[in-house]
């Protein structure tokens, strides 16, 4: 049998036969596929498009390593006695140790500083280094006085960016202090410090 | 027909959290430090005996020990007080030199407690004279070997 002509095809009285094969309206079709395209395009998510690197010029590297080796959790000094006729006797706490890969392919550096709101009495620190043995290379600073607000200070100078000397271990010690004159907790309260340490190119 | 849409060929990744690290290593590290001071009040002295003779007369004067004294909070005092009486007609007077901003008063020594040493506040010295003079009335009787008592100083709030 014929296909229908195209006359016929639109005759409202003429029966639809499902089984033949309906030609698409060609104008129809493309213009929606274009506009499906450009909506696929326009409702990407919000991301970085950064070409893809050559060939070759990925590189596998582990980055700094920094963490408590020993302690790291809440430090706790309790100033409670004294030599009579002198000031209250300060109290010190060495339970802090540290480790240190510093490979950021130049000289680095650890730095300290602290936040203590209403900062009452004097709190100092030292970091001394403890792996000299197996090579580690640095200058340790003297003794830093911890005050609220205050700068990063250099703790420790001068690590080496390449192996074995950049790699070490150090002992964080932290010494409390209060003149009479600082007063004590049931009149000031006690002081609570936010110490952060960093390591950084130098 | 169909329109063919061309794409450059990139990968596509998501944007960093804010504050993310560089690299894979962590460069910062954090502790939580405290300070706590108690309240500190001691005072010591010298010397653990006195001895005042009043053969010579009717009174003896010993400014010989000293006391130290830690106070790190404000308004305490120093007070004094004898273990037991002396017999009738003997006495004990007691002066401290006070710490820097204080004042003392000098007094007779009984068994109740008595104030030496007023307003002392946020103080930490030492050497401080201790005075003690012995007074015997013209009608007392010699006691032979003497009479020892204790002398008790004590660093209590205002």
């Amino acid at each position: 049998m014929s296909p229908p002509s195209r006359r016929q095809k639109y005759r409202t009285n003429q029966p639809i036969d499902h089984g033949a094969v309906q030609p698409r309206p060609q104008g129809l079709s493309a213009l929606t596929t274009f506009v499906f395209g450009l909506l696929l395009l326009a409702f990407q998510p919000t991301i970085a498009q950064v070409p893809l690197p050559e060939m070759g010029a990925i590189r596998n590297t582990t980055g700094p390593q920094f963490y408590f080796l020993t302690g790291g959790r809440s430090v706790d000094l309790d100033i409670i006695d004294a030599t009579p006729g002198q000031e209250p006797n300060s109290v010190s706490d060495a339970s802090t140790e540290i480790y240190w890969d510093a490979s950021y392919g130049v000289t680095s550096k650890i730095t300290i500083s602290t936040v203590c709101p209403g900062q009452s009495y004097s709190l100092y620190t030292e970091l001394d280094v403890t792996s000299w043995g197996s090579g580690t290379v640095a200058t340790e600073q003297p003794e830093i006085a911890l005050s609220d607000g205050m700068m990063d200070t250099d703790i420790l100078r001068d690590i080496p960016p390449d192996q074995p000397g950049r790699i070490g271990t150090g002992v964080l010690t932290y010494r409390a202090e209060a003149t009479v004159a600082q007063g004590n907790s049931f009149e000031n309260g006690d002081d609570y410090h936010s110490i952060t340490l960093t390591i950084v190119a130098q | 027909m169909w329109l063919l849409i061309a794409t450059p060929l990139i990968a596509q990744v998501p944007l960093p959290e804010m504050g993310a690290l560089q690299g894979s290593g962590i460069s910062v590290l954090s502790q939580s430090v405290s300070v706590s001071v108690a309240s500190i009040n001691i005072v010591a002295v010298s010397a653990s005996s006195v001895s005042l003779s009043l053969s010579t007369g009717m009174e003896a004067t010993d400014n010989s020990t000293t006391y130290d004294i830690t106070v790190n909070g404000s308004s305490k005092k120093l007070t004094g007080s004898l273990n037991a009486d002396y017999s009738n007609g003997i006495s004990l007077d007691i002066e401290l030199a006070p710490p820097t901003g204080a004042s003392a008063q000098l007094r007779t020594l009984t068994t109740a407690a008595q104030d030496l040493v007023s307003g002392i506040s946020y103080a930490a010295e030492s050497n401080l004279v201790i005075t003690y003079t012995g007074r015997a009335q013209p009608s007392t009787s010699p006691n032979g070997a003497g009479e020892t008592r204790t002398v008790t100083i004590t660093v209590t709030d205002s």
